[in-house]
């Protein structure tokens, strides 16, 4: 029974906190790409998150509904994005904007290098963050999984560094695995992989290295079931996540026998 | 007199004040934020702040995104 006790105390779990907020759900997902609304929110509400991705667009001449009248504010933490900009100064003015609607101090700052990879421009990122964080936006940065430019997004004041696991919307999964984990080695703010993730196992992957949690997209709204594929992913963190804080084996070269030596 | 709405060159009453536009071109008021001459206006100055001849006006919402 101590055992049981000993080990039910080393699967206790804190929650995940960013800044000044604190999330029971390490997988935070976006509002794009889904099939419809009623999609969307059902998705939602199987992947069991507390954070939900939004970008920031033109409002159209007669558009009177907005995505917002879908998602319960109450209920979701909204974390607007600076999706589609090119330099540190586009992705600021588009934080201000995002701020100014009164829905969070909280910003996705992506800045992006080219339209064809969707990979960070790391100049200009740890530019737009060393401003953002002065001006007193709570700041969770998208990068590439460069361990040095992680640290140096984190000495910038960054309330979570959010390294892509494979390029945005590309479904490879965690492409190179010993960046991850050396980014975790050292890192005093939550790392959140951002990115990539093309199914559950990515997703267990990344949680089980010891991410802090997990943002994704493309491979819920555009997987063939969405709200399926959201509850698998919520599972697939949980999984990851309680796999992580277990301690796995060491991986051996060679056999070990699970059964006692045959002694008869 | 002529303003730029959203990338767009748009017609309005002279005078008009940054709410009414709003209501004039049907525009959703709750969830939008409104950059002028590339200055984020807060909210509350909305309701007050008057436009002028070739002023350019940005007024963006959330829509869905990863």
């Amino acid at each position: 029974m101590l055992v049981v006790g000993k080990i039910e105390r080393n699967i206790e779990d804190k929650k995940l906190k960013i800044g000044k907020y604190v999330f029971s759900s390490r997988l935070f997902v976006g509002t794009g790409k889904y099939p419809s609304m009623d999609v969307m929110v059902k998705a939602l509400e199987a992947s069991g998150t507390d954070v939900v991705t939004v970008a920031v667009r033109r409002v159209k001449i007669n558009e009177t509904t907005s995505l917002l009248d879908y998602i319960d504010t109450k209920k979701y933490k909204i974390l607007p994005n600076t999706a589609g900009c090119y330099s540190a100064d586009e992705a600021i003015r588009t934080a201000h904007l995002a701020r100014e609607t009164g829905i969070s101090d909280m910003i996705k700052l992506e800045v992006l290098g080219n339209e064809t990879t969707l990979l960070p421009d790391p100049i200009d990122t740890v530019k737009a963050t060393q401003i953002l964080v002065k001006e007193g936006f709570t700041v969770l940065v998208y990068t590439s999984d460069d361990p040095i430019i992680a640290k140096k997004l984190e000495d910038a004041g960054a309330a979570s560094v959010m390294p892509a696991g494979a390029p945005i919307g590309s479904g490879q999964g965690i492409l190179n695995k010993n960046n991850i984990r050396i980014i975790l080695e050292s890192a005093k703010v939550p790392i959140i992989v951002d990115a990539g993730v093309g199914t559950a196992s990515d997703v267990t992957v990344a949680m089980e290295l010891g991410c802090d949690g997990v943002l994704l997209n493309t491979g819920v709204a555009l997987a063939k079931d969405p709200v399926r594929m959201a509850k698998a992913m919520k599972l697939a963190c949980e999984a990851g996540r309680l796999a992580f804080l277990s301690g796995r084996i060491p991986k051996r070269l060679y056999a070990k026998a699970s059964s006692p030596e045959k002694d008869f | 007199m002529k303003i730029t709405l959203n990338g767009e060159p748009r017609e309005c009453p002279g005078g008009i004040t940054i709410e009414k536009l709003l209501d004039l071109y049907k525009m959703d008021k709750n969830r939008s934020a409104v950059e002028l001459n590339l200055h984020v206006i807060p909210r509350k100055e909305h309701s007050s702040r008057v436009l002028k001849e070739a002023d350019v006006l940005e007024v963006v919402t959330f829509v869905g995104g990863g």
